[in-house]
């Protein structure tokens, strides 16, 4: 199975969600890391290769925010899905503009859905 | 191990301030900005939380549908929840006592210090009683359903996220 080899990295500071995000894509065959903050992503990142980043926005140390600045062209070569209970619209044109291929709205986001789209990434 | 809390309110700034001061809290957090979101997480945890903070007014569906949903399912029907709303009337009040809330609190009567300490109590209770249903240590004023909830300690601010004194910085 392709997806198999696909490696999704969640970068959310809340455990109990990033937890039940990692079963679900270990379930559906996707090798998962979890990193709780933007710093710990950036660590992550430097070493190892990604195909989908999950990023959460509202973080501590460092925010979803600072690490699309900081991965800059590397989000050419990982699919960065931006997950945030932030809903305004220029919440989103920022992400999008920083590099972000998506951004959902986790209230409207099953996760059912967020599996999908890691899927097809 | 930080017990967990699933925060379910549907005004952005207000949900931040009240993540960030769980987990500032020594709590873990699952926060939900509608009450769809709250149930689809309840449904894939791995690990169920500890507590429901629960706003009454959501944007997709109301507290007592939010209630009956926790309350008719197996798993779930035992977490503690804490409604907190912006108003009470007696009926609201009564409702989701009823339907088995551990209190319905003003959120311009507390300040975010006071309800996180609630919490605590409902969790430590929680955790020494075997087998105690989450009805059955309602605050006396609380279960009663004609009587709206106690105006337990002066209003600090409108709203607790503006409470400037518990805010992190």
């Amino acid at each position: 199975m392709a997806d198999a080899q696909k490696h999704v990295l969640i970068v959310e500071d809340e455990k109990a969600l990033s937890h039940a995000l990692e079963l679900k894509l270990t379930h559906e065959g996707f090798l998962v890391t979890i990193a709780s903050n933007g710093q710990e992503c950036l660590d992550l990142v430097a070493t190892q290769h990604f195909d989908v980043l999950l990023l959460d926005l509202i973080m501590p140390v460092m925010d979803g925010f600072q690490v699309l600045e900081k991965l800059g062209a590397k989000t050419s070569q990982t699919a960065v899905f931006v997950l945030s209970n932030l809903s305004q619209h220029e919440d989103e044109e920022r992400v999008l503009s920083l590099g972000a291929r998506k951004f959902f709205i986790k209230s409207d986001t099953p996760l059912t859905t967020i599996v999908d789209e890691v899927r097809k990434a | 191990m930080n017990p967990t809390i699933m925060v379910v309110e549907d005004e952005e700034l207000l949900l931040q301030a009240i993540t960030k001061k769980l987990k500032l809290s020594e709590m873990d957090v699952v926060s939900c900005a509608s009450g769809q979101q709250a149930v689809d997480y309840l449904e894939n945890l791995d690990t169920l939380p500890d507590a429901i903070w629960l706003d009454y007014y959501l944007k997709d569906m109301n507290g007592l549908s939010f209630m009956e949903l926790v309350k008719q399912n197996p798993k779930w029907r035992d977490i503690p929840v804490l409604v907190v709303s912006n108003s009470a009337s007696p009926e609201k009040v009564h409702n989701m006592l009823a339907l088995g809330a551990k209190k319905y609190m003003l959120k311009a009567e507390y300040r975010l210090d006071e309800i996180i300490g609630i919490i605590r109590e409902f969790i430590a209770d929680a955790q020494n009683s075997t087998g105690a249903g989450p009805t059955t240590s309602l605050p006396a004023q609380m279960s009663d359903p004609q009587t709206p909830p106690q105006a337990a300690a002066p209003p600090a601010s409108d709203d607790p996220a503006d409470d400037s004194t518990n805010q992190p910085t």
